[in-house]
């Protein structure tokens, strides 16, 4: 399967944290306020499916992934 | 068994529509979804519509829920600024206002909510045009009055004070946000907004709204008060858009009726602010008006359409942003909980509370806490005792 890279929108997002739920290895969130993080922009294959139910589940649209 | 579905028609191209679109082609199912809406544009994102992030009013490109590479890859027979009219249950078909019949073997009901409205000319806002107004409205008034001190009626009186807009809140409660968020939080909502410039009036019902933009209105209330203002928003709550079903036999209460796998009759399945299912994991019917209940609920409906016979039962999850504040609820909680402060953060006057019913844990909710919040999450269905010792011993 191809590469994954990451991309999150830090305006867009409302720190709901549903991200962290579906894929604790690749998101986190900021201490202060909350907002998405990222621990790994292109994250390992065994991640793939955890990432695109973040992407699905986000409920602000702020995560967007490309096949490098 | 019945055979696996090969024409599916989703009624409502908002964010449960959507979701369910893209769960069913992420699922691998490769038959025909028409997706029906009756609304002009592609689906599209509310919350953004009254967060006070952006001061100028969102378009479409801000807030489109798919742009046309993912719309491209969904494959939808794509029906936009169309009704359905009528759902025929036995005839297996949805007509449309056109008159256009539309045949399936798998329907779901994503028809949403829509605003109550009172007479007289205040505006809601659930739509972009709507949206559009408001925008324009707030440019043009020097005071306006928000009735309604629910999450959206603060929400807009945030939008307006970021405005340079002298507001006004109206609402019969003693307190904003009380029945959803409880008293604690609602005091400090009340000293923020106040903080902020608001006024409110509260504990008194709006009797009459009368006048126009050209000179103003004038909003009565139930103790004599009368009040003079330039326009007149109303956010006082939404119905859940179920007119066209009137003659379906379908249950329709508080929404569309629906057992836990989301299902209102055989083959027929109803997602987001519309449906009324059982949740198993609380034990009783509810109707979420949250987003991210619009995306789950299409997930589960999507999966069950293609026969993973699976229940929903969600820990429903909201937020709302007014000015620096970030409130996030994990659960289902209102005013009448029992409410519990677990933490607090002296940095920034953050802190977290649980909200119990009959000694259970309900829901957490998180005023800029949102990290601690996720983790609090699990406490959700837990003893409300247990909860509470954990917490002191740290
Ligand atoms: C201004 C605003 C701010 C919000 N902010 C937040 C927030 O901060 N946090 C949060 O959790 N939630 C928020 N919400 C709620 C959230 O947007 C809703 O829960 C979500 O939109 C529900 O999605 P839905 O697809 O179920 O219904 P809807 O978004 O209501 O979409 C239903 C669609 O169906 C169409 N339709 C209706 N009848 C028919 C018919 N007969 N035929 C064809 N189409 C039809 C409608 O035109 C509409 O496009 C907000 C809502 C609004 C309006
Ligand atoms: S799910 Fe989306 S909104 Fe929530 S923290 Fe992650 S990126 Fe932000």
């Amino acid at each position: 399967m191809a590469k994954l890279k990451i991309f999150i929108d830090q305006d867009k997002c409302v720190g709901a944290g549903q991200c962290v739920f579906a894929a604790p290895e690749v998101f986190d969130q900021r201490e202060d306020d909350g907002i998405v993080e990222l621990l790994a922009e292109e994250p390992e294959e065994s991640q793939h499916g955890a990432v695109m139910q973040a992407v699905r589940l986000c409920p602000a649209k702020a995560i967007r992934v490309e096949e490098a | 068994m019945t055979p696996p579905p090969h024409r599916i028609a989703i009624v409502g191209a908002s964010a449960a529509g959507l979701s369910t679109c893209q769960a069913l082609r992420d699922n691998g199912y490769a038959g025909e979804i028409a997706l029906i809406g009756a609304e002009p544009e592609p689906p599209y994102d509310r919350p953004p519509l009254s967060k006070t992030r952006s001061d100028t009013v969102a378009c479409l490109t801000d807030v489109a829920l798919a742009d046309e590479a993912e719309l491209g890859r969904l494959d939808l027979d794509l029906r936009l600024g169309t009704a359905a009219s009528r759902l025929d249950v036995e005839g297996r078909q949805v007509i449309l206002d056109s008159g256009t019949a539309i045949a399936w073997d798998a329907c779901v009901i994503a028809t949403g909510a829509a605003p109550v409205t009172l007479p007289g000319n205040g505006m809601t806002l659930r739509t972009l045009d709507d949206a559009a107004r408001i925008g324009a409205a707030l440019r043009a008034a020097r005071h306006v009055t928000i009735i309604g001190a629910g999450v959206l009626g603060c929400e807009l009186a945030a939008l307006a004070r970021q405005a340079g807009v002298a507001v006004t809140v109206l609402d019969p409660q003693a307190g904003p946000m009380l029945d959803r968020v409880g008293r604690q939080v609602s005091k400090r909502l009340k000293a923020l907004h106040q903080g902020h410039g608001v006024a409110f009036h509260f504990g008194n019902g709006v009797e009459t709204i009368q006048g126009n933009d050209a000179h103003g209105y004038t909003v009565a209330t139930s103790d004599g008060t009368r009040l003079e203002t330039d326009r007149v928003l109303v956010a006082i709550g939404c119905r859940p858009t179920v007119g066209w079903l009137a003659d379906s036999g379908l249950t329709l209460d508080n929404g569309v009726f629906c057992n836990a796998f989301c299902e209102a009759a055989p083959g027929i399945y109803a997602a987001g602010d519309v449906a009324n299912w059982h949740n198993p994991r609380f034990g009783r019917q509810m109707r979420i008006e949250h987003r991210m209940n619009a995306t789950e609920q299409g997930m589960a409906v999507a999966a069950n359409i293609l026969g993973a016979r699976r229940v929903f039962d969600p820990i429903p999850f909201f937020w709302s942003d007014q000015y620096d504040a970030k409130i996030q609820v994990h659960g289902v909680i209102d005013g009448s909980c029992d409410e519990d402060l677990l933490e607090t953060n002296s940095q920034n006057g953050g802190f977290v509370i649980a909200y119990s019913r009959n000694g259970t844990v309900d829901g957490v909710l998180g005023w800029n806490m949102a990290r601690a919040l996720r983790k609090a999450r699990a406490l959700v269905g837990q003893d409300r005792s247990a909860v509470i010792t954990q917490f002191a011993r740290t």
